[in-house]
């Protein structure tokens, strides 16, 4: 037995890699297969059997997404509701983590735990009378209505706490006995040292907005505001599917998340851990 | 009215402070109310009452909403083809999750690249996710019925038929989870001291014998916390089903799922009292996990 767990490679590794590399396989095929697809013609999409590398590099699918009336929109509303709603629920979140995570005052906790006890419902079971107070307020087909129900992130309230009790109160307290008051306080010391929990915020929450779709399906009825999400799965009609179509625009939806996954990968990786463990 | 005492007491500094957190609060509280607080009683309200999505007027009518939805023969089929994907893309996501993750941990070369990679997919929504499996899963041109033809079976047409397209929705559903659970046991993985290990090696310990009496009982909350957390995302399936049994080839072949269902009643049958019942169901069961879990925490 010791002598075996001495070499470098076990039987019992050689297996162990194998379907690892076979889980990897699967993994990456899938997205490496949209893009070839993406590039396809449509002559090379229907033959069989299937091609593993297109025969050549065609941009029409492309071309089609791009001067598709409506696909741009889709596009720009998914940039622009993500942005709103990443923009404001950080605000928030960091607001909100700062005076939970630096003062006491009298109702604190009934306050918290109202807020982290929402983070346990799920959205989809008040969706419908949240439709309604929408519907109401005349934010169906606005974008206003788009982004209302996740203005506030109350996952990102308790993250900000969370990272906002690790800053030494020494700091707060030597800047009071200076004369700065609580908006400066947090200008110049919270902002500063929460840059890195702040990025790992908005870029969690980015991805969530970007990928939402129950509620963009609901609140959004005239193709003028659909989201991209919705977009891409309109590429398909009853007859018939432009497979190459629809794997262009799922790679055009893909650009966003994976360029910040290039740039923060360790940030987005441990960060989603991280929140997975704690929330 | 029992604060009233305590904010005379305040002296000039506290008094400063309180009106700083109650103009960032009460804001944020308000929004809360109407967005959260609200809407999640009204469910609760409305479930009792026949209440249209577009017309106005409202009936109390007890239980009736609940008697309809659990006697509905299209509510119990959706919560059996929920079930199915919470047992399956639950156990064969963690179980995958967690031999990656002890793969990766291993420490071999050009691991941290692979780990990345493996993770991938919990970054791409749903919609284009759902869709890249469509596509395999194709009757005509899918790779999958391809490769099946090459070992002699026949094409399987998995999107038109109700009870094949649970493969493919398990399929996207692992798919997309497996990453995100490989990060949660490396986490926990990474915690398990190297010391056990050292002095197992000592002792002449075999690879399966360390897995079977240091890494799996070390890893034992983490794994119980892992699958109920699994299981809370899964029975909110819906993305993926709807995606998947859209446009062609389903021929009005839908997938209902617990959620697709509080969907169908709300905003294509416009019974707000009936999605409302659904919704407390679905409520009830996610609550029910949650507990489950938050006692598991603290037995840790």
């Amino acid at each position: 037995m010791s002598t075996a767990s001495k070499h470098k490679f076990t039987l019992f590794d050689i297996v162990c890699l194998v379907i690892f590399f076979i889980l990897l396989i699967i993994t990456l095929f899938p997205l490496y297969f949209m893009l070839i697809t993406a590039f396809k013609t449509p002559a090379e999409i229907n033959q069989v059997p299937v091609t593993i590398f297109p025969h050549e590099i065609y941009m029409g699918n492309f071309s089609k997404i791009f001067h598709d009336e409506f696909f741009l929109r889709y596009f720009l509303n998914s940039v622009i509701s993500s942005v709103i709603i990443t923009v404001v629920s950080v605000i928030g979140s960091a607001l909100a983590g700062y005076v939970f995570a630096k003062f006491k005052f009298p109702l604190k906790s009934v306050f918290f735990y109202a807020i982290l006890a929402t983070i346990m419902v799920p959205f989809e079971s008040f969706v419908v009378p949240l439709y309604t107070f929408v519907r109401n307020l005349h934010g169906v087909n606005t974008y206003f209505g788009l982004v209302i129900p996740s203005i506030i992130s109350s996952f990102g309230i308790f993250f900000m706490k969370q990272n906002m009790e690790q800053i030494p109160d020494a700091l707060v307290e030597a800047a009071k006995i200076d004369g700065a008051g609580n908006w400066k306080i947090l200008r110049t010391i919270i902002m500063p040292l929460s840059v890195s929990s702040l990025s790992v915020l908005s870029i969690l929450l980015f991805l969530t907005a970007w990928s939402d779709y129950l509620w963009p399906l609901i609140i959004a009825t005239s193709q003028k505001m659909f989201v991209l999400e919705i977009g891409l799965t309109l590429l398909q009609d009853e007859y018939f599917t432009d497979y190459g179509q629809m794997m262009a625009g799922c790679a055009v939806a893909l650009v966003p998340a994976l360029i910040l996954f290039i740039f923060f990968r360790r940030h987005i990786m441990e960060g989603i851990a991280m929140s997975g463990i704690k929330g | 009215m029992a604060s009233q005492p305590k904010l005379l007491k305040m002296n000039k500094q506290e008094k400063v402070d309180f009106g700083f957190c109650m103009s960032i609060l009460i804001p944020i509280m308000l929004l809360f109310a109407f967005i959260r607080f609200i809407p999640i009683i009204q469910t609760f309200v409305i479930s009792f009452f026949k209440k249209s999505m577009i017309r106005p007027g409202q009936s109390f009518i007890g239980l009736e909403n609940y008697i309809y939805v659990l006697t509905d023969t299209e509510f119990i089929r959706s919560l059996k083809n929920t079930f199915l994907i919470t047992v399956f893309s639950m156990s064969l996501s963690v179980l995958g999750g967690l031999f990656l993750a002890s793969v990766v941990n291993s420490g071999r070369k050009l691991m941290k690249l692979w780990q990345a990679l493996l993770f991938l997919p919990v970054i791409v929504s749903l919609v284009p996710s759902t869709l890249m499996w469509k596509m395999l899963f194709d009757y005509n041109i899918g790779v999958i019925n391809q490769i099946f033809n090459v070992f002699g079976i026949q094409s399987i047409n998995w999107i038109n038929n109700e009870s094949l397209v649970t493969v493919p929705i398990i399929v996207v559903s692992v798919w997309k989870e497996m990453g995100y659970n490989m990060m949660i046991f490396y986490v926990g993985l990474k915690a398990i001291s190297r010391e056990l290990y050292e002095s197992a090696a000592l002792d002449g310990v075999n690879h399966w014998q360390r897995l079977r009496y240091i890494t799996i009982p070390q890893l034992k909350p983490i794994t119980l916390f892992v699958c109920v957390m699994a299981m809370i995302k899964f029975v909110k399936v819906f993305t993926q089903a709807i995606t998947m049994t859209s446009g062609s080839q389903s021929s009005g072949n839908t997938f209902k799922t617990l959620v697709y269902y509080i969907y169908q009643q709300g905003f294509s049958l416009h019974s707000m009292g009936r999605a409302s019942a659904a919704a407390m169901v679905l409520l009830l069961i996610i609550l029910l996990l949650t507990a489950l879990q938050m006692r598991l925490s603290k037995e840790d």
